[in-house]
């Protein structure tokens, strides 16, 4: 059923390197280096340009190689799924990741040549990075070998009706919550929506912390499948809203800075990465209560629905 | 195939919608103000006045930093002490501001001057920081650094454009066809490059000199609002009448430490830039 520990690990080095993708991604913005190179996809007219990498050239110049990188391991990843993996659906999720790069790919070349557009370019751009390593994280997900965590499962487990709902709430929730951030960053949008979006989502995770830690007291404290990526959650979104205080102060403290400085470079990439991290994680728990409670229902359907395709 | 389409039907839409939304006039002639009359080509008298001033700066001015260009080692070596110029106060006496006329020459309209501008990159910085131009007027970039430069200027009003320029390369010509105040110009290689480029549609305008003094020659007797605007402290107005070949003295008096409003505590403030904070604006007409 499963393509084997090599598309396993393949799929871990890809959602790994979508994450330092990410931080470079965040690094161009914070050090407002996105027209840096001012052509695409090559950079001032060469694959190469050795003695122009000085400066910010730096950072987007390498976020381009990194993104190159990420490419070609989605390619390969792909390669793997079609040759191993026997469930239908992983390999169309594959397929999925590889359209999300390739679009991710000319979304920041369009960020780069449409000028009078780079704020819209730069706002899907950031929300397709984070959709892209949702991607390779539930692919590193649904490819490990505890999936489903189901088989692993001694006793059946029963979930309140709402969690399932809750994680998919936080899910979107996270994502126009990634939205509003990059808005803010990309100097486009105010402040207000990104806080109201913080109170929204840290009372979604909330309740879903408190709802697993009720399941997994049910369960006698076991459970631990749900409940170390719970722990994980709850641990990330105190650092997260302890890194956006923190990076705004700095934003603001910068305002009159004549260039990027520390801190409010590292403290804003750190809160952009911490974003990624606490996606992960919330879609790390999401995949595996789908996996211990409706797996055996869902699986065929979602089968015979891509097999149709 | 529509589940897998999705995210990329997603991307396209937004970007298709926003390309119909943020559709700009073709370039061409500066736009005219609805109902208003045409204006006749200007046609000096000889009773043309002058309006000079000064721009003041009332308290502490706040100190000026020291810009790290380690990122670029051909910069550090050209420019070691390199310091901020966003505020720059000799006795009291503020530089850099963009003194122009904002109205009052409605009815008029001007030929466009035939000489370019010159925008320099000298030791990775700007020269001059501040400049005024015509629409349609020249402006000549040229660079006097051994290092990459990359002169982008970020207008609301004109078309924005991004080119590169290599040590030792052509002088690059571009000019803006609608009149703006001020467009924004930086280098995204050295994001300490910052220059700020009025454009109008009469060439009535001054950029405040070291010793806070500016002066506008030729202008036609009638009554004007002359504005003064500065990167960090904002605009301010004054009104004056200038009579056949008079002279008028103005003066306007920035002070420090106002109240920073932050643009991105607003709800939805589009494209804010992080640059104004808002001093007292105090004009006053000496003459």
């Amino acid at each position: 059923m499963h393509g084997g520990r090599g598309v396993y690990r393949l799929a871990q080095v890809t959602a790994g390197a979508t994450f330092v993708l990410l931080v470079l991604g965040a690094l161009v913005t914070s050090n407002e280096a996105g027209d840096s190179v001012p052509d695409w996809p090559t950079a001032f007219g060469r694959w190469l340009p050795l003695e122009q990498i000085v400066g910010n050239v730096v950072y987007e110049y390498t976020h381009r190689v990194v993104a190159a990188t990420v490419g070609l391991l989605t390619l390969l990843l792909n390669v793997g799924l079609w040759w191993k993996e026997k469930r239908a659906w992983v390999r169309w999720l594959g397929g999925v990741a590889l359209l999300a790069v390739l679009g991710q790919a000319l979304l920041g070349g369009a960020r780069v040549l449409f000028l009078e557009h780079r704020f819209t370019f730069a706002l899907v751009h950031a929300f397709m990075a984070q959709f892209f390593f949702g991607l390779t994280v539930s692919l590193a997900v649904v490819t490990s070998p505890g999936w489903p965590p189901l088989e692993q499962s001694r006793t059946e487990v029963r979930f309140p009706m709402s969690l399932p709902r809750l994680c998919g709430a936080a899910i979107v929730g996270l994502f126009v919550q990634l939205l509003l951030g990059a808005g803010f960053r990309h100097r486009g949008m105010g402040i207000l929506p990104h806080i109201l979006g913080a109170v929204g989502v840290s009372a979604l995770i909330l309740a879903i912390v408190w709802s697993v830690r009720k399941v997994t007291r049910e369960h006698g404290g076991g459970l631990r499948v749900i409940s170390r990526p719970a722990l994980w959650i709850a641990g990330l979104l105190g650092a997260q809203l302890g890194l956006g205080i923190a990076a705004y102060l700095a934003r603001r403290a910068a305002r009159f800075d004549p260039q990027p400085l520390e801190p409010m470079i590292s403290l804003t990439v750190a809160h952009v990465a911490g974003g990624a991290l606490l996606l992960a994680a919330l879609l790390v728990l999401t995949w595996r209560i789908f996996g211990l409670s409706g797996m055996k229902r869902t699986a065929p359907l979602l089968q015979s629905a891509m097999g149709k395709l | 195939m529509r589940i897998w389409k999705s995210p990329l039907v997603l991307v396209l839409t937004l970007a298709a919608l926003n390309l119909q939304c943020g559709k700009k006039e073709e370039v061409g002639e500066a736009p005219k103000e609805e109902g208003a009359a045409p204006a006749v080509a200007y046609q000096p008298t000889g009773d043309e006045g002058t309006i000079t001033g000064v721009v003041n700066f009332v308290g502490q001015p706040p100190q000026r930093r020291r810009i790290q260009m380690d990122a670029d080692p051909v910069c550090v070596q050209k420019n070691p002490n390199a310091l901020s110029e966003d505020v720059l106060v000799n006795n009291g006496k503020l530089q850099n501001v963009f003194v122009y006329v904002k109205s009052g020459l409605e009815k008029y309209s001007f030929p466009v001057p035939s000489e370019e501008r010159v925008l320099d990159q000298n030791g990775c910085m700007y020269r001059p920081r501040v400049l005024g131009l015509m629409a349609g007027q020249n402006l000549k970039i040229i660079t006097s650094d051994p290092t990459n430069h990359n002169i982008h200027p970020t207008p609301k009003n004109n078309p924005e454009w991004n080119v590169n320029q290599p040590p030792g390369s052509e002088p690059i010509i571009r000019s803006f066809p609608r009149p703006e105040v001020m467009i924004p110009v930086k280098c995204n290689q050295h994001p300490w490059m910052r220059a700020y480029i009025g454009v109008l549609r009469h060439p009535f305008h001054a950029v405040s000199r070291e010793d806070g003094s500016f002066e506008i020659k030729g202008l036609p007797p009638g009554e004007y609002e002359i504005e003064a605007w500065h990167e960090r402290y904002g605009a301010q107005v004054a009104k004056v009448t200038v009579g056949a070949k008079e002279t008028k003295q103005i003066e306007f008096t920035y002070t420090a430490g106002q109240a920073y409003r932050p643009g991105s505590l607003r709800l939805m403030p589009a494209l804010v830039l992080p640059c104004c904070e808002k001093g007292t604006t105090r004009a006053v007409a000496l003459k």
